[in-house]
């Protein structure tokens, strides 16, 4: 499954948030993406470190891994996250309501929608004791900028 | 991320530039805040140094706008532009704020 991807094994903790954008980071800048695609990926990378830790280890620690995987066709981006921490579906979530005004606009559910709206494709799954999300971002053919 | 806060006329003004993000969004609302207890309750934030911002970010911003709020105060912005211009779109916060083109719009209206 993983066709040349790459991984960091790190604590699952808002500390660990610089490393993982480094190791992304790098990984994108090698495969030539461009400074939109690159912002996207940041917010994701964040919103998916921030969600782990709140929520796979609510009261102790534990490891996260990130991989970065280029689809053989070089057609496609995927970021991958596991967690060996309770069993959570971020796709389940709630969307939050946009059309509420200030007064009636509950604050969560936001990090897990701008990962919807900046990936182009999110999938989860339960893999044993292993939670696993995927996001995926669809590489412009070419005029990388 | 860096917040330089000032006062025009009878408006508070936040500049912000750099990341607000994870570690540094609670930042916004401190200075919302402060700036509320010593009696400012129009507050503009200039985001146009802000190069990112995340749903930490955002949040920050609502309950800062929240108390605003509640205190019979406005936040309003100005200076959108890029990703964050984007996230502040897709996260219906534009209709949520007041939005300004410039500094200068925001201050006159």
């Amino acid at each position: 499954m993983n066709t040349g991807g790459i991984s960091l094994r790190i604590p699952a903790t808002i500390e660990s948030l610089g490393l993982v954008q480094d190791f992304v980071g790098e990984h994108a800048g090698r495969l030539g993406l461009g400074a939109d695609l690159a912002g996207k990926l940041e917010l994701v990378v964040e919103e998916l470190v921030v969600n782990i830790g709140s929520y796979a280890y609510p009261e102790g620690e534990g490891d996260m891994e990130v991989d970065c995987v280029l689809s053989p066709d070089a057609t496609r981006f995927c970021l991958i996250l596991r967690d060996w921490g309770a069993a959570f579906d971020p796709l389940n979530r709630e969307a939050p309501d946009l059309e509420a005004g200030l007064d009636e606009r509950e604050p969560g559910g936001l990090g897990i929608f701008l990962v919807r709206e900046m990936a182009d494709e999110c999938t989860y799954r339960r893999n044993g004791d292993m939670n696993e999300f995927r996001a995926c971002f669809a590489l412009p053919k070419e005029g990388r900028t | 991320m860096d917040i330089q806060t000032r006062i025009v006329d009878t408006k508070a003004l936040l500049t912000c530039s750099g990341r607000m993000d994870a570690v540094t969004a609670p930042r916004f609302e401190a200075a919302s805040t402060e700036l509320l207890g010593q009696g400012h309750t129009a507050q503009i934030a200039d985001l146009s140094g802000l190069e990112y911002i995340s749903s930490a970010g955002l949040r920050s911003i609502l309950a800062a706008g929240k108390k605003l709020k509640a205190a019979g105060g406005s936040l309003a912005f100005c200076g959108l532009s890029g990703m964050v211009d984007e996230v502040f779109r897709v996260s219906g916060f534009l209709k949520l704020f007041k939005v300004h083109a410039s500094e200068a719009e925001a201050l006159e209206g």
